[in-house]
């Protein structure tokens, strides 16, 4: 159990009275007692001087208390624990030990490679691998300095194990609380000893979450369960079509219903203020507003699949070309195409969004949020409230799920919070945005959907041709990543997993047409490659029928050359028994693809019920290069094998006049434990670079499910989810 | 009308609206932000309680139902045998991620347990597909309550 965890043990144990805030309308609750620690806390604080504070990251206090202040966020994948890992390695602590926090919004804290603060891409780990062992290698040296000095002896004759300086005769040693003062006077070193790997004794061995108690126990604190003294909480009705606005508005009803406070129109929608949820929820459903359509009035999906479907027959930009397509097809044997198409699809993350907003009277604001992106909400909050960044102060959360969401490019969810609390700056308490599911589900920012045009030519028995066209928005155009993302104007992420395919095909065209529409689209768990693997694996698989082979070895002749994909490729085959026969009424279907730097392959084991498919075994084989927590590399797979499946299945958002059909579970349905098949997950090491690790266990799902569907009932699903198109 | 009831053990009394959802009670009047808001529809289970030992949704759980009602929240999981094994498990099996789901998994797997100590397979199903996990954890779920049963016929037999 982390120190933290005990920490607030013992901080409840306590008799805690607690009291409805006064003239709150919605209860009041006279007095209580909640026995031990029954209330969540925040985390703890991390201002304040520490003792030690070598770094941006790390706090050592007298009394020998470690922090770390986790430069990403956690919303499930486990780097609270990694990042601590990485750092226990060089400062020579057990994990356990470490208490481990978020990182408040600053420019110490920017991610290394994309610049701003932010968790994403699946590059936590990699990214921070090298700068965590530097800022752990940095306290310890400092440790070692300042035990040294006090003993009188070179800092040769000491070293650093199990948080305490010892000296290696034997003869003294000292916690590293008790010189923390000491070391915080001693000049920060620009060069440290990083350790050897082969020296490395927490790096690479499973260890357990820092996270975990606390959350099963429901004591660790998430955006949606953070409370301020007098905090009203506020919802949103936002218009029910994209780009669409208030034509008129009747509050009356609304500022009837007991609890609520304020109804107030802000750019978003109709915000109803009120004492709590609740109150909030039924003066929302009190409103009677009109609105104007916009722009997104008339979007139809039924519609924009045929306008995809055209548009994926015609040439689109060219990405791509090796060779010469054309002329391979004009001499092929055989030249064959389909169409696949992805749909929009909702992160829905199980915790919903909030955001809450505390004015300042200076003009500024401190937020307390859920995000994996404070890089870009705070400057963005800043300027929503006319300010420099500095009057800003950020506070992040535990996540409860992100997949994408929580990073969203323009800030969406925190400047509507602000929006709110301005609207009511007169009340001068902290105002909570909250979003139901179905504000989650209705709300916008989902994956692209997306139309793929493939075509293959085949000659003497040999793919000699190979065209992917893809139809999509376009999730750059319109956000500061515009510049980055955007070559030629060509979004990377439309095309990632199709236009660096690694396939030998002498003849391979990769083009994009790039479509606009006024639903507001962003990155969803492994972003492009959700789509295009798709397209991909499932076309080589009928690639692989047309020239009679085995999905498996086609895959593995096509692949000559690139080890890391055969190697997990293999490894998959192997474990799941690639060469016997499925059991009768099973059929099994494979796929392999490189993302985010990670190499995944997917055996998929599907039998069909009832018209429904049910899903009998996953097996997954990964390379992501050096591990940092192989059981958290082994969760993330599973995870994100169930993740996959469940957009593959069944979940899908659609449009009829401009308004999404979905709002819940029930019509957005994911994947049920009596549903979830196991999920077995290898890791394999060929000692390439390292990798990303969440993203990467999800494109490949779909594409093997589909084969292994495709094998026992003989038909080729081309469109997700599968839903019950093996009904009819 | 106030509602009388108890609370992890402690009378209360609510003055919420007849209509409000134990839920909402319990996070924003109480204080036990514990319990978790998914979908507020009884379809995703993250707000799982128990009232008089039975799992229930206290999102679709008006607070005029629980009066004189014996109600249990994540907050005194481990005041019981079972919960603490089911938390040991959890937490050995290392099933959590996101997390935001897991005090409704919990519960419900407590009163699965506590009504059947040696639950089969399909028990497991019927009793936990309400409760829905975004992050996909359903492996080690249904292995840590294997591990939970378990432990507790183990510890029975050594009594
Ligand atoms: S919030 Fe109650 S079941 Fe989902
Ligand atoms: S652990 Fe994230 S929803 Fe279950």
């Amino acid at each position: 159990m982390s120190r933290h965890d005990d920490a607030r043990r013992e901080g409840l144990s306590r008799r805690a009275f607690l009291r409805g805030a006064a003239g709150s309308g919605g209860g009041l609750v006279l007095a209580l007692w909640f026995g031990p620690r029954l209330v969540a806390r925040p985390f703890s604080s991390v201002e304040g001087a520490a003792e030690f504070a070598p770094n941006a990251f790390l706090r050592i206090d007298g009394d020998g208390g470690v922090t770390l202040l986790a430069k990403h966020d956690e919303m499930g994948q486990g780097i609270h624990t990694g990042l601590a890992i990485v750092v226990a390695e060089e400062l020579e602590i057990d994990v356990a030990a470490i208490d481990v926090v978020p990182a408040p919004s600053g420019p110490a804290y920017r991610h290394s490679l994309y610049g701003v603060q932010g968790t994403g891409g699946s590059t936590s780990t990699w990214t921070s691998f090298d700068q965590m062992r530097q800022a752990g290698a940095v306290a310890r040296t400092m440790l070692v300095a300042a035990a040294a000095a006090e003993w009188g002896v070179d800092a040769a004759e000491c070293s650093a194990r199990d948080g305490k300086v010892v000296r290696r005769d034997g003869s003294a040693e000292r916690s590293y609380g008790s010189l923390a003062a000491a070391a915080a006077a001693r000049p920060v070193p620009a060069e440290v000893a990083l350790k050897d790997r082969s020296e490395f004794r927490r790096i690479g061995r499973s260890t357990p979450r820092v996270d975990s108690p606390a959350k099963v126990r429901g004591t660790a604190v998430f955006s949606l369960d953070q409370r301020r003294p007098g905090m009203l909480v506020a919802m949103v009705e936002r218009p029910p079509t994209f780009g669409g606005s208030v034509k008129k508005l009747d509050p009356d009803a609304a500022l009837r219903v007991p609890g609520v406070r304020r109804v107030v129109e802000v750019e978003s929608g109709v915000a109803v203020v009120a004492d709590g949820f609740w109150a909030a929820k039924k003066g929302r459903e009190a409103l009677v507003v009109e609105w104007n359509g916009g722009l997104g009035a008339s979007i139809d999906t039924a519609r924009l699949r045929r306008e995809y479907t055209r548009l994926a027959e015609r040439p689109g930009r060219v990405v791509r070309s090796d060779g010469d397509f054309e002329a391979a097809a004009a001499d092929a044997d055989e030249l064959f195409e389909a169409i696949y198409e992805v749909p929009f699809q909702a992160h829905a993350p199980m915790e919903p969004l909030s955001c809450m907003v505390e004015l300042k009277a200076d003009g500024g604001a401190h937020v307390v949020t859920g995000s994996q992106f404070l890089g870009i909400d705070h400057p963005a909050a800043a300027a929503a409230l006319g300010v420099d960044p500095s009057r800003v102060t950020f506070e992040n959360s535990f996540l409860g799920g992100g997949f994408g969401r929580r990073a969203n490019p323009k800030a969406d969810f925190t400047v509507e919070a602000i929006r709110v609390a301005q609207a009511v700056a007169d009340l001068g308490v902290p105002v909570k945005t909250v979003w139901t599911r179905e504000d989650d589900l209705k709300g916008g920012w989902y994956r692209p959907m997306f139309v793929n045009g493939v075509a293959g030519a085949v000659k003497d028995g040999k793919l000699v041709g190979w065209r992917h066209r893809i139809v999509g928005q376009s999730i750059a155009v319109g956000t500061a990543f515009e510049g980055a993302m955007l070559e030629d104007g060509v979004d990377s992420t439309s095309v990632e997993g199709a236009a660096d395919m690694p396939h030998g095909v002498p003849n391979l065209r990769v083009e994009l047409s790039t479509v606009s529409l006024a639903v507001p689209v962003q990155w969803w768990r492994s972003v492009g490659h959700s789509n295009t693997a798709f397209a991909k694996e499932c076309f080589l698989d009928e690639c692989a029928e047309r020239v009679g082979k085995d999905g498996y070895e086609f895959r593995r002749e096509l692949l000559r050359g690139h080890g890391r994909l055969l190697a997990v490729l293999d490894r998959a085959a192997e474990e799941a028994g690639w060469t016997d026969p499925p059991p009768a009424g099973v059929g099994r279907g494979i796929s392999v693809h490189e993302s985010f730097k990670g190499f995944a392959a997917h055996v998929v084991e599907a039998s069909v019920e009832d018209g429904r498919p049910r899903v009998r075994r996953i097996v997954c084989a990964i390379d992501c290069g050096l591990v940092v927590n192989p059981d958290q590399v082994v969760s993330q797979m599973q995870g994100a094998a169930i993740f996959a499946l469940s957009s593959a299945l069944s979940s899908e958002i659609t449009f009829t006049d401009g308004r999404v059909d979905q709002g819940n579970f029930d019509d957005f349905p994911i994947v049920r434990l009596h549903e979830a098949p196991p999920v077995d997950v290898h890791i394999v090491d060929t000692g390439g670079e390292m990798g990303g690790i969440g993203e990467v266990g999800v494109p490949g799902v779909a594409p093997a499910l589909c084969a292994a569907l495709h094998q026992v009932t003989g038909r080729r699903i081309r469109r997700l989810p599968v839903g019950d198109q093996l009904r009819s | 009308m106030p509602i009388e009831t108890t609370i992890n053990g402690t009378a209360v009394r609510v003055e919420s609206t007849p209509d409000t959802p134990l839920l909402w009670v319990l996070r924003d009047e109480l204080g036990l932000v514990g319990t978790k808001f998914g979908c507020g529809r009884a379809l995703c289970g993250a707000c799982t309680v128990h009232v008089d030992g039975r799992a229930v949704r206290a999102c679709a759980f008006p607070i005029r139902y629980a009066a004189g009602k014996e109600i249990r929240t994540v907050e005194s999981i481990e005041e019981t045998e079972v919960g603490r094994a089911v938390v040991e498990a959890w937490v050995g099996e290392e099933v959590v991620q996101c997390g935001w789901c897991q005090p409704g998994q919990c519960m419900s797997a407590v009163a699965l347990l506590k009504e059947k100590p040696a639950p089969t397979d399909d028990d497991v199903d019927a009793a936990m597909s309400g409760n829905l996990c975004r992050c996909g954890t359903y492996t080690r779920i249904r292995k840590a309550i294997r591990g939970a049963a378990r432990a507790l016929a183990d510890r029975e037999e050594n009594r």
